[in-house]
C-alpha cells in the first residue's frame, strides 16, 4: 500500500482538466461523437465499422484503449478485460499502458476484486494521464479505504481538496469505514468535515451528503445517550429533499424520548402531510395520535387515528392499483425507456414519460436506489435498444431486397440511352444559342452589357453544370449491376437479423419476469407495512373508544351511588 | 355491558403498551424482498453470458449490415460524406448547420447539448452521406450559433470541388481564431 500512497503524491502534477481529443481520422471522431453523448451501443458499431474500412491507421492502441472503456460502460466486462490486458504488452505507448491498467483496476473494482485492483494501479508507471488522474485518486483512495490504510486514505483526500466532485464523497465513505471498525470519534470528525464541506461549497449534491451525514451523527449520538448532541444535528437536516423523512421522524423520537412531546409535533405533522407510500410517513400518523395521547388531547388523537385509519386504507388501493399496472404487459418497457425522464434527466426538449408513474414510483423508490435492481433495468434497457435496433434493421432489409430486386431486373438502357442522346442534343442547342445571346450583347451600349454580364454568367454556370452531368451519363456503357454475392450476404444478414431479434426476445422475456418479481417483492414488502401501522391505528382507536367507555361507567357506577 | 368489559380486558391485555420505540427493527418483509431482490441478481448474473454473448454478436451484425447497406445504397465511386467537427469553441456555441449541394438544401441538424459537448471534445459527427457523380460540385454550409459577447451569429463556408472517382469526404469546420476573437468556418478535403 506504500507504494499506492507513493503513486498518489506524484499525481498532484497532474492537471484536472480534460482537453479536447486530437482528431486524425474523422472516423475515429465518428466514435469520440457517440461515446462522448454515452451512446456506446452506437460507438461500439462505430467503431467497428471504422476498423473493417481501415479507417483507424492514425489512433491504433487508442482507439483500441476506447473500444475497451466502452465495452466496460456498455456490460461487456469479459471483453473489455481481453482488450485491456491486451494492451498491457511493452510495445505499447507507456501512456496507453498506464490507462489500460487503471482502467483494469477500475473493472476489478466494480467487481468487488479489490486486491486485484489495487495491484492494477501499482503497475502504473510514471505520470498519470491527464483525464484520469482525477479518477485515478478517487479509484486509488477508494482501494485504500477499504484496505484500512487510513493515513493513505486521508493522503489521497488531501490532494483531492480542489476536487468537490470527489472529496466529500471520499470522506463520507472513510468514515462508514472507521465505523465499521468502532472508531467512532474519528468517523464522527469526518462526517463533521463533510458538513463543512457543504457549507463551504454550496451545491445540491453536496447538501444532500451533508444531511446524511447529520443524520448518520444524530444516530450516533443517539446511541451514546446524547439526546441533546443529536437533536441540534437533527435541527441542520433540510426538511425537504431525499434524506428529509427519515430525519423528521427520527427528530420526532429524539424529542419524545427526551419527553418534549410538543417539539415532536411539527416534524410529525410534516411528515403526515407527505405521501403514504413514503415508509416514515405512515409511522408517523400512527406516532402523531399517540403523542397525542400522551399530551391527554384524546379527541385530537382520536381524529388522528381515524385520519390514518382512511390514509392506510387508500395506501392499500394505490398497491393494488400499482400491482395492476406493473402486471400490464408493455409496462417494464416503458418504465426502463422512460426512467431518465422520471428522474429528471430528460432530454434537451424535454421528454415526457407515457406512463402514469405516480401509480407505480412512489412504491419503488428505495428499490430503484438498489444497485441490484438497477443491474436489471440496466441489462433492459440494453436489449430493449437492441430489440429496436433489430426491428429498425428488419425494415431496412425489406427495402434492401426491394432494391436489389429492381436493380437486378434493370430494364430500358435503350430508352435511356436515347432520352441521353436528346439530352446531349438539347444541350448543345441551348450553348450555342447562349453564345449568340453573348454576341448579340456586344452590339449594345457599354452600360447595357452590363447589365447582362451577371445573368449571362450564372447562366453558362448552370450550363456547365447540366453539360458535365450530361456527359457522364453519356459515358455511361450498361447499367449498373449488382454481384450476385451482394444479394446472398444481404438474405444471410436478414436471417442473422430475425436469429437475434428472436434470441432478445427471449433474454427480454426472462428478465422481465425477474423484474415483475422482485417489483411484487416490494409491494409485498409496503403492503406489509401498512397492514401493521393501520392494525397500530385501529388497537389505538379501540383504546381510545375503551378509556372513554370506562369513563362513562366510572361516571354512571358514581352517579348511581 | 358484559361484551363491553370483555372488550376492555381484551384492549387491556393487548393494547395497553403504547409505541414506545420507533419501528426501525421491524422486518416488514424486507428479509423476502432482500431474498427475492439476491435471487433476481443470480439469475440476472446467469443470464449476463448470453446478454454479453448477444450484445458483441448484435455489435458485429449491426457493422456487417452497415458496409452492407453501403455497397449498396452508396457505392465507393459516388459515395461522397460531409462531416462537421469543432476545434476550441471559445468563440462559437453551434446550434445548427444547413448544407447544400450543388444548390439544393440536402441536410440541416439542430444541435442538443450533449452533442455540441461531444463536438467540443473532439468528437465529429457524419452529417449527410449521398451520392455525387465525378465531375465539379459546390458544396455550401450555413453555421448558426452563438458567437463572441453572446451575440447571434450566422456564417456561411462556400467550396468549389472537383468530384473525383473515388469516395470522398468533406469536414465542415469550425475553429477559433485567437488573435481576432472569433470562430473561423470553412471547409475542408480530407
Amino acid at each position: 500500500m506504500r507504494t499506492l500512497t507513493r503513486f498518489l503524491l506524484t499525481l498532484v502534477i497532474a492537471s484536472q482538466y480534460a482537453t479536447a481529443a486530437q482528431v486524425k481520422d474523422l472516423e475515429y471522431g465518428g466514435i469520440l461523437f457517440d461515446y462522448y453523448q454515452q451512446d456506446y451501443f452506437s460507438a461500439l458499431v462505430q467503431y467497428e465499422y471504422a476498423n473493417s474500412q481501415n479507417a483507424l491507421q492514425h489512433h491504433g492502441n487508442e482507439a483500441r484503449l476506447l473500444k475497451g472503456g466502452m465495452t466496460l460502460s456498455y456490460g461487456i466486462a469479459g471483453q473489455a478485460e481481453d482488450i485491456f490486458s491486451q494492451l498491457l504488452t511493452p510495445e505499447v505507448a507507456a501512456e496507453q499502458r498506464n490507462r489500460a491498467w487503471f482502467y483494469l483496476a477500475k473493472l476489478y473494482y466494480q467487481k468487488a476484486d479489490t486486491p486485484r485492483a489495487a495491484h492494477a494501479l501499482m503497475q502504473i508507471n510514471g505520470q498519470v494521464p491527464q483525464e484520469i488522474a482525477g479518477e485515478y485518486n478517487y479509484l486509488a483512495t477508494l482501494i485504500n479505504i477499504r484496505n484500512r490504510q487510513t493515513d493513505a486514505a486521508n493522503a489521497g483526500i488531501d490532494q483531492l481538496s480542489d476536487n468537490l466532485r470527489f472529496q466529500p464523497y471520499l470522506i463520507y465513505n472513510l468514515a462508514v469505514s472507521q465505523l465499521q471498525r468502532g472508531k467512532t470519534d474519528e468517523a464522527m470528525a469526518n462526517l463533521n468535515r463533510v458538513m463543512t464541506a457543504a457549507v463551504t461549497h454550496k451545491s445540491e449534491e453536496l447538501a444532500v451528503l451533508a444531511d446524511r451525514a447529520r443524520h448518520a451523527l444524530a444516530q450516533l449520538e443517539m446511541t451514546q445517550g446524547n439526546l441533546l448532541s443529536a437533536w441540534n444535528y437533527l435541527q441542520g437536516v433540510r426538511t425537504t429533499g431525499l434524506y428529509s423523512n427519515r430525519a423528521l421522524l427520527t427528530y420526532a423520537w429524539a424529542a419524545i424520548k427526551l419527553k418534549r412531546y410538543s417539539d415532536a409535533v411539527p416534524a410529525l405533522r410534516l411528515l403526515d402531510q407527505r405521501s403514504i407510500t413514503i415508509p416514515e410517513t405512515q409511522e408517523a400518523k400512527v406516532l402523531l395520535a399517540h403523542v397525542y395521547e400522551t399530551e391527554g388531547a384524546k379527541r385530537s388523537s382520536l381524529k388522528q387515528y381515524l385520519l390514518a385509519e382512511k390514509s392506510f386504507k387508500e395506501g392499500l388501493n394505490a398497491i393494488e392499483m400499482a400491482r395492476k399496472v406493473i402486471a400490464s404487459q408493455e409496462i417494464p418497457q416503458e418504465f426502463v425507456i422512460n426512467l431518465e425522464a422520471m428522474l429528471d434527466e430528460s432530454d434537451w426538449y424535454g421528454m415526457q414519460p407515457s406512463l402514469d408513474y405516480n401509480k407505480l414510483t412512489p412504491f419503488l423508490t428505495e428499490l430503484m436506489a438498489s444497485n441490484n435492481f438497477y443491474s436489471v433495468i440496466k441489462e433492459l434497457r440494453d436489449l430493449y435498444g437492441i430489440r429496436r435496433n433489430l426491428q429498425f434493421w428488419q425494415m431496412q432489409i425489406h427495402e434492401h431486397e426491394l432494391i436489389i430486386r429492381i436493380r437486378r431486373d434493370q430494364t430500358g438502357m435503350e430508352k435511356l440511352m436515347a432520352d441521353v442522346n436528346a439530352s446531349q442534343k438539347q444541350f448543345r442547342f441551348y450553348k450555342d444559342g447562349l453564345m449568340e445571346q453573348k454576341l448579340t450583347t456586344l452590339t449594345l451600349s457599354e452600360r447595357d452589357q452590363e447589365r447582362f454580364t451577371s445573368l449571362w454568367q450564372n447562366t453558362q454556370k448552370d450550363l456547365e453544370l447540366v453539360g458535365d452531368k450530361v456527359t457522364q451519363v453519356a459515358a455511361i456503357k450498361e447499367p449498373y449491376k449488382l454481384s450476385y454475392q451482394l444479394q446472398a450476404r444481404s438474405k444471410k444478414l436478414a436471417a442473422q437479423v430475425e436469429q437475434e431479434l428472436s434470441n432478445t426476445n427471449s433474454l427480454i422475456h426472462s428478465l422481465e419476469k425477474v423484474m415483475r418479481g422482485v417489483i411484487t417483492a416490494e409491494l409485498d414488502k409496503h403492503e406489509e407495512r401498512i397492514r401493521y401501522y393501520w392494525a397500530q391505528a385501529r388497537l389505538g382507536k379501540a383504546r381510545l373508544y375503551d378509556k372513554a367507555l370506562n369513563n362513562i361507567e366510572d361516571s354512571s357506577s358514581g352517579a348511581q351511588q | 355491558m358484559r361484551f363491553w368489559a370483555l372488550l376492555s380486558i381484551f384492549i387491556s391485555c393487548f393494547v395497553s403498551a403504547p409505541l414506545l420505540a420507533a419501528d426501525a427493527n421491524i422486518d416488514f418483509g424486507q428479509q423476502k424482498s432482500e431474498e427475492k431482490a439476491n435471487k433476481a441478481m443470480s439469475e440476472v448474473q446467469r443470464l449476463s453470458g448470453n446478454i454479453q454473448a448477444l450484445k458483441n454478436r448484435v455489435i458485429t451484425l449491426n457493422k456487417d449490415l452497415r458496409v452492407m447497406e453501403e455497397a449498396l445504397l452508396f457505392p465507393t465511386n459516388t459515395q461522397f460524406s460531409v462531416f462537421v467537427a469543432v476545434e476550441g469553441g471559445q468563440f462559437f456555441t453551434l446550434e445548427s448547420v444547413k448544407l447544400k449541394i450543388d444548390d439544393k438544401m440536402v441536410s440541416t441538424h439542430l444541435y442538443s447539448a450533449k452533442q455540441r459537448e461531444a463536438l467540443n471534445r473532439g468528437g465529429v459527427q457524419k452529417l449527410f452521406m449521398t451520392n455525387l457523380s465525378e465531375g465539379k460540385h459546390e458544396v455550401t454550409a450555413f453555421f448558426t450559433g452563438i458567437g463572441p459577447n453572446g451575440r447571434a451569429y450566422k456564417r456561411a463556408a462556400e467550396l468549389t470541388l472537383e468530384k473525383g472517382k473515388a469516395s470522398q469526404y468533406l469536414e465542415l469546420a469550425i475553429t477559433d481564431d485567437r488573435a481576432r476573437q472569433e470562430p473561423v468556418f470553412s471547409i475542408n478535403q480530407w
